[in-house]
């Protein structure tokens, strides 16, 4: 399976709808390599994400953090205390 | 020019129809032909005093209507019948066909919801063996090309 970028008006039988200009579909490699030579579709271009830098943390910032879980739901672990009681 | 290699006999073309125009019931194999008719736009032309010819301008296109030959069946699913009632009910269907047939990539021609304009009933011929026929036409604003991802 790969992504293409559909270049002609295509009917997607699967889906029962028009696949338009411009639109990405996924296809299997024997469809994509039919409508790739029939200039139906281009392989879609790869959209580049951005990650966000790797941060590592250090033992002691780790150690500093408060657990979240204690933070929410207190030490009975209850997320209501007030409506178990 | 070369002489052009992409030519094909459209003798397993590929034709259905659908009542919302999503999924499409295959009636190829009832379907013995379709004949679209002309599509023309509308024009106009005026002449001037001065040139020799005409200004011509465009108008919108004009519907058409594509006659299809089926074989005459009597189960209460068969093409005849559901044609029969949608003609006699005004119910609007889509029509496709795929000169090429059924396979990805094959371009594929598509009525908006269209009126059934046109409806012949069996004939009979006591001279012939050949399969008894009957046709239908409808008439659509437009058809619409697509290549298909089966």
């Amino acid at each position: 399976m790969a992504k293409y970028q559909a270049i002609n008006l295509l009917w997607s039988a699967s889906s029962g709808r028009y696949i338009e200009p411009g639109e990405v579909i996924e296809l299997d490699d024997e469809a994509g390599r039919i409508l790739l030579e029939s200039g139906n579709v281009k392989p879609a271009e790869m959209a580049v994400e951005e990650q966000e830098p790797i941060r590592r943390k250090g033992r002691k910032a780790q150690e500093s953090e408060p657990a979240p879980e204690e933070n929410l739901t207190g030490a009975t672990g209850d997320l209501n205390p007030q409506a178990s009681g | 020019m070369t002489q052009i290699t992409g030519g094909f006999s459209a003798s397993d073309a590929h034709v259905g129809m659908s009542a919302a125009g999503v999924t499409f019931v295959d009636i190829s194999g009832s379907a013995a032909s379709v004949a679209p008719g002309e599509q023309t736009r509308k024009s106009g032309e005026v002449y001037t005093h001065s040139g020799d010819t005409a200004i011509i301008t465009g108008g919108k296109r004009e519907p058409l209507e594509v006659e299809i030959k089926i074989v005459y069946t009597e189960g209460t699913g068969d093409p005849f019948e559901v044609i029969r009632a949608a003609f006699e009910a005004k119910t609007p269907y889509y029509f496709r066909w795929s000169p090429k047939g059924y396979v990805t990539g094959a371009f594929t021609f598509t009525s908006d919801a269209a009126v059934i304009t046109g409806l012949t009933y069996p004939d009979t011929d006591a001279g012939t063996g050949d399969p008894c026929m009957c046709a239908f036409k409808f008439k659509t604003a437009k058809v619409t090309k697509s290549a298909l991802v089966t």
